[in-house]
């Protein structure tokens, strides 16, 4: 069967193989600069990681142990070869695999990543939509005030009003997001505090972004020919407009994973959370190269995931974006 | 549909439409007085340069332009016996895709990009007649297939960017179509197209309306689409209406001095380029229109009277359905 | 002015468009004169911190220890009884340094490269711009956290990471329209008259497209304040007791049952600060973005 073949007989599958294929060079290279930067840091791992009074035997040791002594061609090479194989190498502090600590404690980042999107979404975009009906109304200036404090609050600050109103004033919520409680509800009930902040920026940006996106969409051709069909109101503004507008927001929902992503380390320092966020700062204070190490090759991973999804959603939302 | 006592009566009869916009906090007509009227089976023809305000009238007439800084008035403006100016947005809407219809010049941009030509051709019998996507579907491929389409079973779950401009305006057309408008407002439908498939668009529109019995207002500014498809002429400057003849009336004895000028702007084959004249100066901007007859500045028969009073539309010669306003080549002095 | 006067009439867009572009921002939009307005008065307390400041920021003082806000102590006082209010001034002096430094040094790095990699093309703009993706594909704060915590914090340590972090984004656009312009008409005219790849660069390219990263730079100054606060509340920024808004958030977030405006203040002058970037910003891009479409099509 031909490549051509393949690609009519199921082409979004086609669609995230080749794309999946292109990222692989950036991958390699991320990999590669990963490698040499916790290479070329200044001093001694080893040394770096032990401290001052260290003997040169336990030194010594640990540099066996994290292959330091050998070429920097074989490190290489085994690096990339344990990455390809999932061995990330053994975390220094838990002295157990990298990537099963990690795998350990993803889900709690992207359970609190999806949590904000869908928050910050399904706040933001009938903000938008409004602002934009509404336009140089009273609701419009509301809304674009708000989003503006939204889009300038730093997320450890909205974090700690939402401690101070939703957890030490009314006590609706826990102040501390331990990821240990049991059942559901549990869960839920320490999601909700991280969540909202770290939705309040992506609505924020969310509602600007439908806001003048629906303004554009408004004065298009189509919407005075769905006006002139004796369409009503509600079906111009959800059918005609808003699945037009989206098309650009999706690509603010793409570039707000990455940040998300990002801010939690902040998100999960004020609520105590477990996550990537947490492992990273924990790692860096305790010096555990290989679980940084191990940790950027999952940052990367997950950007070059995000950015696919992002492509892969404008085929679904827009009919014009072939998939070939 | 129309009461068969009252079948004398036209199918749109307009008496003094004008509309204004709010530009600068005045208020300025972009068009004037305008009073007109298009029977079932005729084709109405309004020919005029840009911006002399063909488009705002049938924006008008289907109440599309905007609600704010602009402003609506006639003495009547009625359809099949409906007086549309007292009616409510709500009420102008179950008229609008359904006794009448309005088929766009950019056929490019007047499909929705992200919804099947089906659904957005089904629209109109959903909004006017309560259907379903569903129940709709069996109509909307009977319209794809009334207006040229081949294949039309397989096209109708197909989105816009896969069809041609030609094969998108029949698309706009079948839209139009759905629910059997009593008036069909087309504004300039060919003019986007290539040459030829022009030609293809306006059959197609001249077979429609004769089947279906439809009144049609064709805005154009091309004289060579007027000769091909209208019964009657309208020709519009600066928001005037400034002679209304038959087709072939307006060609053999034109009147007022632009309708001249048009005429002889039309490059002929049988005759020399020297003979084509163009028109020179431009169309008066809104705010800026001079108190007179509109087109003195640029008409080569301009008298002192021109530029004091504005002429009134004024039969010519016997056939009482030829007027013109023009103080001096339609006799305006006894008005 | 040395340059001759066939430059000027080979150019047709240059002028001054950054300067018009500007003054047509401010026309325009009137919030951008509230955000500028914002910005100067916080960058003039900043400077002028030692002398609005009524205490000295690291006096510590055992008697008016958790102090709530009151006439003597505008902001309060924390769990050492220094002055917050003048904690607070000294701190927009780190913020705003650090956002401005960092941004002025990304936007030198970064622009210089991107313009490079979008004259010379070919294998130059492959190498810039594969290393400046990579350094796109992991999340900002977690690139500039790593930065700073294995470089050990310090104020140059914060600066380095943050620059770091601008430098692939000034980079990309940067890039984009120096393709664009490199197509023109009048830089082949340069070409011809001889000119050096680093004069057009620095005299022709350059000029028109400052206006589009300047925007780009107001709002990405916002942004820096906002990643050092990060770094400060992390406890990767500039060391203690040197004060810092976000450094002044963690002290007071571990008070913040008994002393909550510890950490309120310093809060809200993170968000002014970062407003103030942001209404400039919009204001600015609202104003340039027409006028920069326009002469695309022009």
């Amino acid at each position: 069967m031909t490549f051509r073949q393949l690609a009519a007989r199921n082409p979004t599958t086609f669609f995230i193989a080749r794309r999946l294929l292109f990222s692989i060079p950036t991958i390699l290279a991320v990999l590669t600069v990963i490698f040499f930067a916790m290479r070329t840091l200044p001093g001694d791992p080893a040394y770096a990681i032990l401290g001052d009074i260290a003997t040169a035997e336990a030194i010594e040791a640990l540099r066996e142990r994290l292959g330091l002594n050998l070429p920097v061609s074989q490190q290489y090479l085994d690096f990339l070869l344990g990455i390809f194989q999932g061995d990330f190498g053994t975390s220094l502090v838990f002295g157990r695999p990298v990537l099963g600590e990690i795998l350990r404690v993803l889900p709690f980042t992207l359970e609190l990543t999806f949590a904000s999107i869908i928050i910050g979404s399904a706040v933001g975009i009938p903000l938008g939509v409004l602002s934009a009906l509404y336009r140089n109304r009273l609701l419009d200036y509301i809304t674009r005030v708000v989003s503006l404090i939204g889009f300038s609050i730093p997320v450890f600050f909205t974090a700690i009003l939402l401690i101070l109103a939703f957890a030490v004033h009314f006590r609706w919520f826990p102040v501390i997001s331990s990821g240990n409680s049991a059942g559901f509800s549990g869960r839920i009930n320490e999601l909700v505090l991280p969540a909202l902040t770290g939705a309040l920026s992506l609505m924020a940006m969310m509602t600007r972004a439908t806001r003048s996106s629906m303004l554009e969409v408004l004065g298009e051709d189509y919407v005075r020919t769905a006006r002139a069909k004796g369409a009503p109101r509600t079906i111009i503004v959800i059918r005609h407009a808003l699945r037009n507008a989206l098309i650009p927001v999706v690509t603010i929902i793409g570039l707000y994973f990455a940040l998300i992503i990002g801010n939690s380390v902040l998100i999960e320092t004020v609520f105590t959370r477990p996550g990537l966020g947490s492992l990273i700062i924990g790692s860096l204070d305790n010096r555990d190269y290989p679980m940084v190490q191990g940790l950027l090759v999952i940052y990367a991973l997950i950007i070059v995931v995000v950015n696919l999804a992002t492509d892969l959603s404008y085929s679904v939302i827009d009919p014009r974006v072939k998939r070939s | 549909m129309a009461d068969p006592d009252t079948a004398p009566a036209p199918l749109l009869r307009v008496e003094g439409l004008t509309t204004e916009f709010r530009l600068g906090g005045e208020w300025h007509s972009a068009i004037r007085n305008l009073s007109f009227s298009v029977d079932r089976n005729e084709t109405l023809a309004i020919v005029g340069e840009s911006g002399c305000g063909k488009s705002i009238t049938v924006m008008s007439l289907m109440r599309l332009l905007p609600e704010h800084g602009c402003r609506l008035t006639a003495d009547q403006v009625n359809l099949n016996g409906q007086d549309l100016m007292g009616l409510s947005e709500d009420e102008m809407r179950s008229l609008r895709g359904n006794r009448m219809a309005m088929i766009f010049q950019e056929p490019m941009t007047a499909l929705n990009p992200v919804l099947t030509i089906g659904l957005q051709i089904a629209e109109p019998l959903m909004f006017h007649r309560g259907m379903t996507l569903a129940e709709a579907r069996p109509a909307v491929i009977e319209l794809l297939d009334q207006v040229g389409i081949p294949s039309a079973a397989k096209r109708v779950d197909d989105y816009p960017h896969e069809f041609s401009g030609g094969m998108r305006q029949r698309v706009v057309i079948a839209m139009a179509l759905a629910c059997d408008p009593d008036l069909l407002l087309a504004d300039e439908p060919t003019t986007a197209l290539d040459v030829t498939i022009q030609a293809q668009v306006l059959a197609l529109l001249a077979d429609l309306k004769a089947a279906k019995g439809m009144g049609m207002i064709l805005i154009t500014h091309s004289l060579g689409v007027v000769a091909a498809v209208a019964d009657r002429v309208a020709v519009m400057y600066a928001g005037d209406m400034v002679e209304t003849a038959g087709v072939e009336e307006l060609f053999a004895n034109p009147v007022h001095p632009y309708t001249e000028a048009l005429i002889r702007s039309i490059p002929r084959p049988d005759r020399d380029i020297e003979a084509v004249v163009p028109i020179t100066g431009t169309v008066p901007s809104i705010d800026r229109m001079p108190v007179g007859c509109r087109f003195a500045a640029r008409c080569s028969y301009a008298e002192a009277r021109c530029t004091e009073s504005a002429p009134p539309l004024t039969p010519v010669g016997e056939g009482s359905s030829h007027v013109a306003a023009c103080w001096v080549r339609a006799g305006g002095q006894t008005a | 002015m040395t340059r001759p006067v066939a430059d000027e009439q080979l150019i047709p867009t240059s002028g001054s468009p950054v300067f018009r572009a500007l003054v047509g921002a401010f026309n325009h939009n009137k919030l951008s004169w509230v955000g500028l307005g914002l910005f100067m008065a916080l960058a003039i307390l900043a400077i002028g911190a030692p002398v609005f400041a009524p205490f000295d920021p690291i006096d510590q003082s055992i008697m008016s220890r958790m102090k709530p806000p009151s006439a003597e102590h505008l902001f309060g006082t924390d769990q050492y009884g220094r002055d917050l209010f003048s904690r607070a001034l000294y701190g927009a002096r780190i913020s705003l340094l650090v956002g401005v430094v960092s941004v002025l040094l990304g936007l030198v790095i970064g622009g210089s490269l991107g313009v490079i990699a979008g004259y010379f093309g070919r294998v130059t703009d492959t190498i810039i711009m594969r290393v400046m993706d990579v350094m796109l594909s992991f999340p900002t704060l977690i690139m500039g956290i790593i930065i700073v915590a294995l470089l050990g914090p310090s104020l140059p340590n914060v600066i380095i990471a943050i620059t770091a972090t601008l430098v692939p984004k000034f980079a990309r656009i940067a890039r984009a329209p120096t393709i664009a312009i490199k197509e023109r008409a009048y830089i082949e005219a340069c070409h011809a008259m001889g000119y050096s790849d680093l004069r057009i660069m620095l005299l022709h390219i350059v000029p028109n497209i400052l206006a589009e990263i300047l925007v780009m730079a107001s709002l990405w100054t916002a942004n820096a304040i906002m990643i050092e606060a990060g770094f400060s509340f992390l406890g990767l920024g500039v060391r203690p007791p040197t004060p810092t808004w976000g450094g002044m958030i963690r002290e007071g977030f571990e008070h913040i049952f008994q002393a909550p405006w510890m950490s309120l203040f310093p809060g809200i002058c993170i968000l002014l600060a970062v407003m103030s970037l942001n209404l400039l910003g919009d204001g600015l891009r609202d104003a340039v973005d027409p006028r920069l479409k326009r002469s695309k099509e022009g």
